[in-house]
C-alpha cells in the first residue's frame, strides 16, 4: 500500500488527481469494510476506494496487465451479455490477459477441482437476457447520469 | 417454513458442496428452500468497481423477482446463502432506501423490464434463519452424532457480517460459535474470525489480481486457527472457502512453512452432526478432509441455554 486511506482521502481533496487514481492503494483494497464499521465518523472508506477503482477504470489509469481492473472488466462484460457468472471461463480470460504463465503453474489444482465436479466449462446464462439487457440499457439512458460514478455514499453502521 | 433461494453463481460452480449441504441440512430441519426462477448474478464486487447503478439494477432484478413469487402486502424472505451476495443484495437495498435518484432510476429500468420492487424483500442468511428462525433449540434436538471434542475454528469472514447485516455483531459476532456450540463442538476463541482472507486479492477461482497480498492474508488465519489446535476452519462464503483451500500449497511455499487445514462449509459440520451422509454433504468434493474421528450417529444433541 503506497499511501494510507487517510492519506488518500486529503490529496483527494487537495485535487491530486494523478496521484491518487494512480496509486496502487485503491486496487489492494479487497473491499472488506473494516475500516467503514470501525470509523467513528461513518466515513464510507470502502465505497470511497470503489468510486476511485471506477475513475480509475473509467480514465484508463491502471499499471497495464494489472489483474484487478480486467477481472471486473471481463466480469462486467459476461454478466451483462449472459446474466451469470461462469466462473472457469471468466479465470481463464482473466489469465490469458494478464499472466498467461501462471496458467500453466495452476493447472494441476484446476485439474483437482475438475475432477472434484467444482470446475465446469460449461455456459451458465439465464433465459430472460433480453430483459435484463432492457434494464441495464434503461439506467445507460438516464440523462445526465455520471455513468460509472454511482449514487454517492452511504453510512455502514446503522441497520438495514 | 417456506423461504425463496437465492444460490448466486459460486454455488452453481466451484462452492456446489455448499449447496448441497445447504439443501441436506434445510430439508432435515423441515425448512423449504424455493430457488428463485430465473435468478441473474447479484454484480458482487467487482460490477460496482465499474458502474455502481448498473450493479444496483442487476441486485434489484433479483429482489423483484423474489417479491413476485410472493401475492400480498406482507414481506418477503430471501435467503442468500453466498456472503458476497448476502452484502451486495442488503448494500443495494441500502442505496435504494437512502438516496432517491438511485431509487428513481432503478425504478425506471425495472419498468423499462416489465418488474417492479416494492421494497418488501427481506433479505437473509442462512445463518440467521437458522439461529433466529428455526432456533438452536431445534436444531440441537435434531443432533444425532453430537460432534464432541471437535475444535472448530469459526471464520465469518467479511462481508457476513459487514457492514449491512443485523443478525450478529460487526466486530465480536458470535452466532457461528452458538450454532457450533448447540452441536456439541467446541469453537475456539480466537482473535480472527472476520479478518480479511484476501480473497478478491487471489482473485477467487485460481487467479491471482495482487496474489504476494492474498497469500499472507491466507497464511495468518491458517497459521493461527493451527496454533489454536483448531481440527477444521468452517466459513459461510464460497470465496474464503476456496482461497483458504486452495491456496495452501502455495502458501507454504511462499513461506517455508506448511499451513494443511480442513476448510469447510458451516453447513458440512452441521449435516455431519445431523447424522446426514457425507455425499450428501458434498465432503467428497473437498480437496482436504481430515477429521478427528466422530462419535457414531445415535448420540444426542448439546443442551443449549435459551
Amino acid at each position: 500500500m503506497d499511501y494510507t486511506p487517510r492519506r488518500l482521502i486529503a490529496m483527494t481533496q487537495a485535487g491530486m488527481k494523478d496521484e491518487v487514481l494512480g496509486s496502487f492503494s485503491i486496487w489492494v483494497c479487497a473491499g472488506c469494510y473494516a475500516c467503514t464499521t470501525a470509523c467513528p465518523k461513518e466515513i464510507p472508506i470502502t465505497d470511497m476506494m470503489y468510486a476511485l477503482k471506477r475513475t480509475a477504470i473509467r480514465e484508463g489509469v491502471h499499471p497495464r496487465r494489472f489483474g484487478t481492473p480486467v477481472l471486473a472488466r471481463e466480469f462486467v462484460r459476461s454478466v451483462d451479455r449472459w446474466g451469470r457468472n461462469s466462473e472457469s471461463r471468466l479465470a481463464i480470460s482473466l489469465y490469458l490477459k494478464t499472466h498467461p504463465r501462471l496458467l500453466l503453474q495452476d493447472y494441476p489444482l484446476a485439474e483437482r477441482l475438475r475432477r472434484r465436479g467444482r470446475m465446469r466449462l460449461r455456459r451458465e446464462s439465464i433465459r430472460q437476457r433480453r430483459q435484463l439487457r432492457t434494464i441495464l440499457r434503461a439506467v445507460d439512458a438516464v440523462p445526465d447520469r455520471a455513468p460509472t460514478t454511482g449514487g454517492g455514499p452511504t453510512a455502514g453502521s446503522e441497520g438495514a | 417454513m417456506d423461504y425463496a433461494y437465492y444460490p448466486g453463481c459460486s454455488l452453481k460452480g466451484s462452492s456446489n458442496a455448499y449447496e448441497e449441504s445447504l439443501l441436506a441440512v434445510f430439508e432435515t430441519l423441515g425448512v423449504g428452500l424455493d430457488e428463485l426462477d430465473d435468478w441473474n448474478c447479484c454484480g458482487a464486487t467487482a460490477y460496482a468497481a465499474v458502474d455502481q447503478t448498473k450493479a444496483f439494477a442487476m441486485a434489484a432484478r433479483n429482489l423483484a423477482l423474489a417479491e413476485e413469487t410472493a401475492a400480498g402486502p406482507g414481506p418477503v424472505d430471501l435467503v442468500a446463502p453466498c456472503a458476497g451476495c448476502y452484502m451486495t443484495l442488503l448494500r443495494t437495498q441500502r442505496y435504494l432506501n437512502k438516496h432517491g435518484s438511485v431509487a428513481d432510476t432503478i425504478e425506471g429500468a425495472l419498468e423499462a423490464g416489465g418488474l417492479r420492487y416494492d421494497g418488501r424483500v427481506r433479505v437473509r442468511h442462512p445463518l440467521d434463519v437458522l439461529v433466529n428462525d428455526i432456533g438452536l433449540e431445534r436444531v440441537a434436538d435434531a443432533v444425532t452424532r453430537p460432534l464432541h471434542g471437535l475444535r472448530v475454528a469459526c471464520y465469518y469472514g467479511c462481508l457476513l457480517v459487514r457492514p449491512f447485516a443485523t443478525f450478529d455483531d460487526q466486530h465480536n459476532p458470535m452466532t457461528l460459535d452458538r450454532l457450533m456450540e448447540a452441536l456439541g463442538a467446541e469453537p475456539i476463541d480466537w482473535p480472527l474470525k472476520t479478518r480479511c482472507c484476501g480473497g478478491s486479492c487471489c482473485g477467487g477461482p485460481l487467479v491471482g489480481t495482487i496474489r504476494e497480498a492474498g497469500l499472507r492474508l491466507i497464511s495468518v488465519l491458517l497459521q493461527e486457527a493451527r496454533r489454536r489446535d483448531a481440527d477444521i476452519l468452517v466459513t459461510a462464503c464460497p470465496l474464503c472457502q476456496f482461497n483458504l483451500e486452495c491456496f495452501q500449497k502455495r502458501v507454504g511455499q511462499e513461506f517455508g512453512e506448511p499451513v494443511e487445514l480442513t476448510v469447510g462449509f458451516f453447513t458440512q459440520i452441521l449435516g455431519l452432526a445431523l447424522g446426514l451422509d457425507e455425499r450428501r454433504l458434498g465432503i467428497q468434493r473437498m480437496l482436504r478432509w481430515q477429521l478427528p474421528e466422530l462419535a457414531p450417529v445415535g448420540g444426542g444433541g448439546a443442551h443449549v441455554c435459551p
